[in-house]
């Protein structure tokens, strides 16, 4: 999935960005979407298990939380770039004559983006396990 | 919240250490000052009423900060006040707009200067020309050949995005792990996100918004996300 997900970025940015090194941009969202996947999952096991499973039980300060994170978004990009760099081109051909290629826009993907960070709000709304104070 | 300037809290960021030494010393004169004038008025020696104002003025600190220090609504040490969580949401507001505004506005101008070294000062263009035959010298040995002018295109390019995924990855790790820590979406979060968003594709807003947020600081004693806070009085979800 993300490969396919890289290389039709690769060719959206490919077009806009010229005289760029694309597969920087596309790696950067990949890392980004990820992460987003990242932190539902984590909402979700939070919403889930009631709090027993969260960030907060962790009982780190708020500081260190934060550079934690900052760390894990960095990993993502790190692996990805690294990833890119080296199978680009087996990706690009073979995902090249792929069906999906024919629908996907490149707006779809802040769509996804957006999506995939409320469901576990949407979901827990849906349940009414969310407190909704405004 | 107030809305006078807070120095105390003002006087707490490290830029400005002397901030709340500077506050006393001015309190303590102008107690002085209005004691020697109070003294002429009444065909008395200005000196002398300086003197004394000096004097009741600087005890009149000094037994503040005995008495104060002994409050019993002082919070024990190792907890946090609310004041501290406030510094915190300040301190984070703040992280944001500096990440957005330096890695943004402060790359991308390093970035123009590589594509275009005619903007640069004498001493940034050696460098930058040492630099990118560096760079071409090390292709030429790996096989790959690049005329100079492309190598300072695309290492401009490169640092231009570097600057701006730099910004956009601080911006959201700091909001999503501030929104999971909390267990809650606040409203400073949702323009923190937004300000990021929008500062990826015009840098220029990241800078305002740290601005704002310093003014809002300084003027106001808390940030322009705390501010933010107040007036929805609640978290927009929690869970």
């Amino acid at each position: 999935m993300f490969d396919f997900l890289f290389q039709a970025l690769y060719f959206y940015f490919e077009r806009r960005e010229k005289g760029g090194d694309s597969v920087w941009t596309a790696s950067f969202y990949v890392a980004l979407l990820q992460y987003i996947m990242f932190c539902s999952l984590a909402i979700l096991l939070d919403i889930i298990s009631d709090g027993t499973w969260s960030v907060h039980s962790i009982n780190l300060k708020r500081n260190v939380t934060i550079g934690l994170f900052l760390g894990i978004m960095f990993l993502f990009y790190y692996f990805n770039l690294r990833r890119y760099r080296k199978k680009k081109d087996t990706i690009i051909a073979k995902y090249k004559d792929h069906p999906a290629n024919k629908w996907f826009r490149g707006w779809m993907y802040v769509i996804i983006m957006a999506l995939l960070f409320f469901s576990p709000i949407l979901w827990a709304l849906l349940h009414g396990t969310l407190i909704v104070n405004f | 919240m107030s809305n006078k300037p807070n120095i105390a809290y003002v006087s707490s960021l490290a830029w400005l250490p002397l901030a709340e030494p500077w506050r006393i010393t001015a309190t303590i004169a102008a107690g002085g000052l209005s004691g020697g004038v109070a003294s002429s008025m009444a065909d008395g020696d200005f000196l002398d009423g300086l003197c004394n104002g000096i004097i009741s003025s600087g005890l009149n600190h000094a037994m503040h900060l005995v008495v104060e220090g002994l409050s019993p609504d002082d919070p024990p040490k190792g907890k946090a006040s609310s004041n501290d969580v406030s510094a915190d949401e300040n301190n984070l507001g703040l992280g944001i707009g500096f990440a957005n505004a330096v890695g943004t506005n402060g790359l991308k101008e390093l970035s123009e200067i590589w594509k275009n070294p005619q903007k640069a000062s004498r001493a940034q263009k050696e460098i930058i020309q040492k630099k990118a035959y560096s760079i071409q010298k090390a292709q030429k040995a790996n096989g790959v050949s690049q005329s100079v002018k492309e190598i300072k295109f695309a290492r401009g390019t490169q640092i231009g995005k570097l600057g701006r995924y730099g910004g956009t990855a601080v911006g959201a790790s700091v909001e999503t792990a501030d929104m999971l820590y909390n267990r809650e979406v606040n409203a400073s979060n949702v323009a923190g996100i937004v300000v990021t968003g929008v500062a990826y594709f015009v840098p220029e807003v990241g800078a305002v918004y740290l601005i704002i947020d310093m003014g809002c600081l300084i003027f106001t004693g808390d940030s322009f996300g705390e501010h933010l806070n107040s007036w929805t009085g609640k978290p927009l979800f929690k869970w």
